[in-house]
């Protein structure tokens, strides 16, 4: 298994705010680029890992969000906050692999004549423990969780990345955590 | 088990791979030309709000006039109030949809509230129900207008383009509605057939049509 990254936190530009960063990256500044992806590529990936729950596919992802952001890069606002544009932009990503991997399935399964009813999503063995908790959550509520403690975003910020109000966001959250609840509760029970 | 507990569980998560972060790095160090920021979106919302006025105008300066000779001077102005409101709310709408995190997008209530205001507006204003010519007289109108969105569509589609559009769907549908209220805006100043049959259905039928159509075509944009 590839060793984890290893930010070093003395690295230049390490006190500069992300909106700083973006707004060198812009101007065509490699070191800020650089400097900003050290320091939001770490929760852009395990958003990405427990969302997709395959690593593979996340390191896909990842490197597709960051080619995305890259071109897109245009379309940051210097001065506005950073993180829900990316998330914005990951979210995209995210939505747009969903839908080319259920169409290549769809596509696959037509030759046989056979089209199965719900494809099983593709694992590895080696998923963390929150990842398959999180599958009994909804997707707007899975979504909202993991940006807010995987990522570290705050409500404001997923309200801007998800288009949505920050009492959505709250009420998202606040099920959502009454579901996990519930869903460890039963399973300690069970056990 | 607490919320606490709930929130170590996500410390679990997994490590990004630092054979991926070099790959990742040096695909995007091949190219840091600098860009150029968008502009705000109050610029964008007064060009595509020109080009919605300039094209219906273009088109009914070529076909003539004859709508708003028709029209008395107040339902003139109650008509172009309304869809010059309208336009100026779809504008702001696609101008934000070229920003990823630009708040979220009204598209389909934006077009709703357009096509019931000037239904209403059709019906409070027009009395006359007769239905000559109805299917000739209004597939002409129909297509004349989506042509009319169609040629608007163009030059928004290119100024679009520089954003990058994340919820697809509701940009296309709010591009659509602001080609198609141009082309509602070209029939009411150039059709002179003022009954509410054929302006209520022909008419109004171009805003739904463009809006679908726009819907539709934002699958074809390069990504």
């Amino acid at each position: 298994m590839p060793e984890p990254a290893n930010p070093n936190p003395d690295h230049i530009g390490a006190d500069r705010s992300l909106e700083s960063l973006m707004a060198a990256y812009q101007a065509g500044d490699a070191a800020a680029g650089d400097e900003l992806f050290r320091r939001v590529s770490q929760p852009l990936y395990r958003f990405m890992a427990i969302h997709s729950g395959d690593r593979r596919h996340a390191d896909d992802l990842l490197q597709d969000l960051w080619l995305r952001v890259h071109r897109a890069r245009n379309t940051y606002r210097p001065g506005e906050p950073v993180l829900p544009w990316l998330y914005a932009i990951a979210r995209f990503v995210k939505v747009d692999a969903y839908r080319k991997r259920r169409s290549e399935r769809f596509e696959e399964s037509l030759p046989d004549g056979f089209e199965p009813a719900a494809a099983p999503p593709i694992r590895d063995n080696n998923l963390p423990e929150i990842g398959q908790l999180l599958e009994t959550l909804p997707e707007s509520q899975r979504e909202v969780i993991l940006m807010l403690k995987v990522s570290g975003l705050s409500l404001e910020e997923v309200a801007k990345a998800t288009a949505s109000s920050v009492g959505s966001v709250k009420q998202k959250a606040h099920r959502a955590y009454e579901k996990l609840r519930a869903t460890l509760r039963q399973g300690r029970q069970t056990s | 088990m607490n919320d606490k507990q709930i929130d170590g569980l996500f410390n679990t998560a997994p490590q990004l791979p630092e054979a991926l972060a070099a790959k990742i790095r040096a695909q995007i160090q091949t190219d840091t030309q600098p860009v150029q920021p968008l502009k705000p979106p109050a610029f964008y919302v007064i060009i595509f709000a020109a080009l919605f006025a300039a094209i219906s105008l273009a088109f009914t300066a070529i076909l003539h006039f004859k709508g708003l000779h028709a029209l008395s001077r107040n339902a003139a102005a109650e008509l172009l109030l309304l869809l010059v409101l309208a336009a100026l709310g779809t504008a702001h709408t696609v101008a934000r949809a070229m920003r990823p995190a630009g708040g979220r997008l009204y598209s389909w209530l934006l077009a709703a509230f357009a096509l019931f205001a000037y239904e209403a507006l059709i019906l409070r204003l027009f009395s006359d129900y007769s239905t000559e010519k109805f299917l000739h007289g209004g597939l002409v109108c129909l297509s004349l207008g989506t042509l009319c969105g169609i040629v608007t569509s163009l030059p928004l589609w290119f100024l679009v383009r520089r954003g990058f559009i994340v919820q697809p769907a509701l940009a296309g549908a709010a591009l659509g509605l602001l080609a198609g209220l141009s082309g509602l805006t070209f029939l009411t100043l150039h059709c002179d057939n003022l009954t509410v049959p054929h302006t209520a259905l022909w008419h109004a039928g171009v805003l739904v049509v463009c809006t679908l159509l726009g819907r539709m075509a934002i699958g074809l944009r390069p990504k």
